[in-house]
């Protein structure tokens, strides 16, 4: 009941466009051409998905359970791609295919070129999700399986392990690619996103951009079904168990080196290669001073959005998780709804975020048209991910620690804050970082609910790019990722000592 | 005090499909020791659950003194109102709070003034030999240390009954006798009846006078400890008896 | 328990910052609200923020600018002014073009505002209602690779796009978006429906392929993938000034005509500081404004005349302007967007 509530309220703001698609009215009809949009767009997903999971498994059980030179740096450096815009991997992508030559234009053309780039932002996605699902792992288990098989039994009962969680975050991050236009348009493959895209900002027919909505979150709705079903009782029933002590992280002799080397691989090929692409321009000269001037312009903002997004995510999940508790039924109700809410395009609720600011009373506008409303859209576009992590760990709360404080009469509020939240709050943490990322990465939703003169820095490097000197966008894009790195670290270093 | 008694009237609770006690009729009288025995899965955490109102029956009733407190579907008294604290399996021990603060936590619903909440603290603290490692974490103690810091929890609370399920799992043999003697020492003084659920009938020997035998989600024998030791033929009563015949 | 303390005290500060960066909307200037002015450009933001710099120190009006994303990469501001109808943010929308300024039109968006700086302004790029009022503009060009064409064989039209040798060597931005949208109404306006279909379709035959956005064709022309394409002189200034090997073309100049795009000054019906909007637009329009633009990397041509140009911009009467009805070129337009064009890029995407 509480959880199909706060499921409807994080949809409320996209009911004015879903409004207009559902009343007829002189709106063109769904063309039939949608559906190979719809088609390509799934395509798409699907190999982000696979492939994401392939790379991003292995990766986040590796960085869990080894030691190896460069771990932390490596850990930072593939969070990376999560700060940064797909369209901004696009661009730097297909200018480095430009230099060289027609070949490999050729090849990135169409769908490989949207794989590659929405492959920067997946593999991490199912690197943390893996990462974090291996620490649950009890030392015990990891030496048991060592005892029994060496370092092979290791990995393969590592990765066979909470492998549900990572094809979730792969769903996920496949489901993530379907409402995001910018590398579908930049590499020319029509997908369903470039056509809402088109609806909006080329028709200007709301109406038919919901309805291409709609069709799309059921689309994923249907598909997703057996997934969740699937999914829900594994995810229960793995993350029921509890860890006694603690991973130790070993070096695994010759193989660190391995392992180093197929991340630095790993790094080169998200990161490294578009970002090259971005940074050819640089060889013009840097243009750091006016780069700066709109870091200081925009810092604040951005950090505001990014934070203010986290919590949001991060309070409402809570609250859905508590609501869900242990029951099966809900948690795979939540889940599903979760996938179909993620297809959904964030333009659909920013721009129904506007229409009720707009309609709203002028007396409220300090809060429907301030930073807190950008906090908000971006918080409820990352909140399915939000939910999944904040289910799971919702999951590892022993029952009888809730049974004991039953039973001693203790007030919901002192057990939910003297236990609860401490319990849960690595996980919150990680939550936290993560819509953190993923919502300072995002440049549409901010620049339709931004107050006038706010602006993020992603957004900034958006508008400006298009006809600023390419030496410009590139000084601003080191800047920015200098940035981004920096603050990685930072977090980075607090979560280990908080691990450790 | 010693007029307190749980009743089972037909209790029947079913999780999902699964049928985990049926037909169950009891009493539970204050005053008299009680094990509850059974091999796994007979229903004896179950029946602990539907005493303390943690679950409500499925049908049936249940009574204190004479009085619902809990019918089909229904828990009428919550949980912290029965005069019941419980030591869990896993012992439940809130991992981010000291022991002084698990206590004191555990204490939180009793209403009491700060300077009483603290006597009785410090009291429960000392009566389970752990004031020493009170300002410590439950990770940072031993198994046993463990068992007292849960202990301490269930007790400051002055129950009526106190709930033992299957808590000496995982600890040596000297140590659970010493805290069998101890339990045995602090119910008397603090007048406390034990619930205690084992499938080790030793352990109710050496604590309980009377023991109730369940199987299959029912109770299938009840009687005196020593009573049913000699004549029981339900398991694990007759492992128990073969295996001291063993070693005589 | 530290690490706890830690994770804890690190969740406080952020609480802190957030809660110190969301309460306020924005700090109301002491001069009282009405001190500012809310401008929403699609004007690029290096351009824009200059001149509106220059307002600010000239009036002490504060402007908020707020520069659009590329129109193929995100939901754009437009939208945003559509959902604000009722209440709008924005006081003057800066139009790169008379595209954008003509929609809002249609949706009552804008209002009427005859600028008295406007007084000098041919009427050809203004809106006969007063709407809109154009300055500044850029034109639709060809954009070549020196290394790939050779001296005198340059492309003199727009349908030598077609010709076979540029056979897979041809780019222009998608038309559903920005100034090529413009262009591509243009051309169904000047040439008929069925020419300008046989245009498009034969352009695709000819290998011809859609790219993102002008800055797109812009990129891939000056890196030698395409041999030409059609974009906007400021793209091509910008690729000039970085050294690429690029030349231009200003098509049609014996024939119907270059695309001429002007900026667009658009009044928001009751916006919140409709008096500070109209200063700002009468400052878009003076010849000082012109003569930044045209000194700009934007190179924009002034519509004025007798405005200074720099000698790497092309003057207006240098060239031969199409000759379209601008307030037409919306509704056309809409049409297309919804039919052949949309049709058209659909069929040639991958």
């Amino acid at each position: 009941m509480a959880a199909g509530l706060i499921l409807g309220l994080v949809t409320v703001p996209a009911w004015p466009l879903v409004w207009r698609a559902i009343v007829p009215g002189e709106a063109t009809p769904l063309a039939g051409s949608f559906a190979i949009a719809l088609r390509n767009s799934l395509e798409i997903a699907a190999f982000v998905g696979v492939i994401a999971f392939v790379i991003g498994r292995p990766a986040g059980v590796a960085l869990a359970l080894y030691k190896f030179p460069g771990r932390s740096l490596a850990f930072a450096i593939v969070m990376l791609p999560l700060l940064v815009p797909t369209f901004l991997w696009a661009i730097g992508w297909s200018a480095l295919a430009a230099q060289a030559g027609p070949a490999a234009t050729a090849w990135i053309t169409g769908r490989t070129g949207c794989v590659l780039v929405f492959l920067g932002s997946a593999i991490p996605l199912v690197v943390l999700v893996s990462y974090a699902a291996t620490l649950a792992l009890s030392g015990t288990q990891i030496e048991a399986a060592r005892l029994a098989g060496g370092e092979r039994a290791v990995v393969y009962y590592a990765c066979r392990y909470g492998a549900t969680a990572a094809c979730f975050a792969a769903a996920l991050a496949g489901l993530l690619t379907l409402s995001d236009p910018g590398p579908g348009q930049i590499f020319g493959r029509r997908t369903a996103a470039s056509d809402v895209l088109t609806s909006f900002s080329s028709q200007y027919d709301f109406g038919l951009a919901g309805r291409q909505c709609a069709l799309l979150a059921l689309a994923v709705l249907l598909l997703a079904i057996p997934l969740v079903l699937l999914a829900a009782t594994r995810l229960s029933s793995q993350i029921l168990v509890r860890q006694v002590r603690s991973i130790v992280r070993i070096s695994p002799g010759p193989m660190a080196i391995g392992i180093s080397l197929t991340f630095a691989a790993l790094i080169l090929v998200t990161m490294a290669v578009p970002l090259a692409g971005l940074l050819l321009p640089l060889q013009n000269g840097l243009d750091m001073t006016r780069a700066w001037r709109e870091v200081a312009r925009t810092g604040v903002n951005t950090l505001v959005y990014a934070i203010g997004a986290g919590f949001v995510s991060t309070g409402l999940s809570l609250l859905t998780a508590i609501s869900v508790g242990h029951s099966d039924r809900l948690r795979t109700a939540v889940l599903g709804s979760c996938l179909a809410l993620f297809a959904l395009p964030p333009s659909m609720t920013a721009l129904g975020m506007v229409y009720a600011a707009t309609s709203g009373p002028s007396w409220l506008d300090w809060l429907t048209r301030s930073r807190a409303v950008v906090c908000l859209g971006l918080g409820l576009h990352y909140f399915p991910l939000a939910t999944v992590i904040a289910l799971r760990s919702w999951g590892t709360l022993p029952a009888t620690w809730t049974h004991a404080a039953a039973i001693h009469g203790v007030p919901f509020s002192k057990y939910f804050f003297k236990v609860v939240v401490p319990h849960l709050l690595p996980a919150m943490g990680v939550t936290l970082l993560l819509v953190g990322l993923l919502a300072t990465a995002d440049v549409g939703t901010v620049l339709l609910l931004h107050p006038p003169g706010r602006t993020s820095l992603p957004l900034a490097i958006f508008t400006v790019m298009a006809n600023a000197p390419e030496s410009l966008v590139a000084s601003l894009c080191v800047s920015y990722l200098l940035l981004a790195l920096g603050l990685l670290v930072v977090l980075w270093s607090l979560a280990g000592r908080h691990t450790t | 005090m010693s007029e307190h008694t749980f009743e089972f009237v037909s209790v029947t609770k079913f999780y999902g499909r699964v049928r985990a006690v049926h037909d169950l009729s009891l009493s539970l009288h204050a005053g008299r020791h009680t094990a509850v025995l059974g091999p796994s899965g007979c229903g004896k955490s179950t029946l602990l659950r539907l005493l303390t109102g943690l679950e409500p029956p499925s049908s049936g009733t249940i009574l204190l003194n004479g009085r619902t407190i809990s019918q089909s579907g229904d828990v009428l008294i919550p949980p912290h109102q029965r005069g019941a604290a419980m030591v869990f399996q896993d012992l439940a021990l809130w991992p981010n709070l000291t022991v002084q603060e698990n206590v004191a936590l555990g204490l939180s619903g009793s209403r009491l003034s700060r300077q009483d909440s603290a006597r009785r603290i410090n009291e429960a603290l000392e009566l389970c030999r752990i004031a020493q490692v009170a300002k410590r974490l439950p990770g940072q103690l031993s198994g046993g240390q463990q068992q007292r810091a849960a202990l301490a929890r269930a007790l400051a609370v002055r129950p009526v009954f106190l709930l033992l399920d299957e808590p000496f799992s995982g600890i040596d043999l000297a140590l659970k006798a010493k805290l069998l003697d101890e339990i045995r020492v602090l119910t008397a003084a603090l007048r406390v009846t034990l619930i205690l659920v084992s499938h080790d009938p030793s352990d109710a020997l050496a604590v309980c006078e009377y023991a109730v035998v369940m199987d299959n989600g029912t109770v299938a024998d009840q009687g005196s400890m020593p009573e049913l030791l000699a004549t029981s033929s339900l398991e694990p009563l007759r492992t128990f008896r073969s295996v001291q015949q063993i070693g005589k | 328990m530290t690490a706890n303390t830690a994770v804890r005290t690190t969740l406080w500060m952020l609480g802190a910052v957030l809660l110190s960066g969301c309460g306020a909307r924005d700090k109301p200037a002491p001069e009282s609200a009405n001190n500012e002015v809310v401008v929403y450009t699609s004007v690029d933001d290096v351009f824009a923020r200059p001149i509106a710099e220059n307002f600010e120190k000239d009036t002490g009006i504060r402007v908020r600018l707020v520069p659009d994303t590329e129109e193929t990469k995100s939901t754009g501001l437009l939208n945003r002014l559509i959902a604000e109808k009722e209440r709008p943010q924005c006081d003057v929308f800066w139009s790169g073009d008379p595209i954008r300024a003509a929609i809002l039109k249609a949706k009552g968006i804008s209002t009427p505002y005859q600028s008295p700086e406007a007084a000098e302004l041919p009427k050809l790029y203004s809106d006969p209602d007063g709407h809109w009022t154009g300055f500044s503009c850029r034109a639709r060009v060809i954009i070549y690779n020196r290394d790939l064409v050779p001296r005198g064989q340059e492309p003199k039209s727009v349908l030598d796009l077609l010709d076979p040798r540029f056979k897979g060597k041809a780019c222009l931005a998608n038309p559903l978006f920005g100034t090529t949208s413009m262009h591509a109404a243009a051309l169904f306006v000047k040439l008929g429906g069925d020419k300008a279909t046989e245009f498009f379709d034969g352009f695709a035959a000819n290998g011809g392929k859609i790219l993102s956005s002008n800055g797109e064709v812009r990129r891939r022309v000056a890196a030698g993938e395409f041999a030409v394409g059609l974009t906007d002189t400021d793209d091509y200034n910008v690729a000039q000034l970085e050294g690429k090997p690029v030349g231009v073309v200003y098509p049609d100049a014996d024939g119907m005509g270059t695309v001429v795009v002007p900026n667009c000054a658009v009044l928001i019906a009751n916006g919140p500081n409709s008096d500070n909007g109209k200063r700002f637009i009468d400052y878009l329009l003076t010849p000082a404004v012109e003569e930044a633009l045209a000194a700009s990397e934007a190179a924009q041509m002034p519509v004025r005349k007798g405005v200074a140009v720099p000698p790497h911009v092309v003057a207006l009467d240098q060239l031969k302007p199409m000759q379209v009805d601008y307030s037409a070129l919306g509704g056309r337009l809409d049409e297309l967007t919804k039919g052949f064009l949309k049709e058209w890029v659909d069929r040639n995407s991958r």
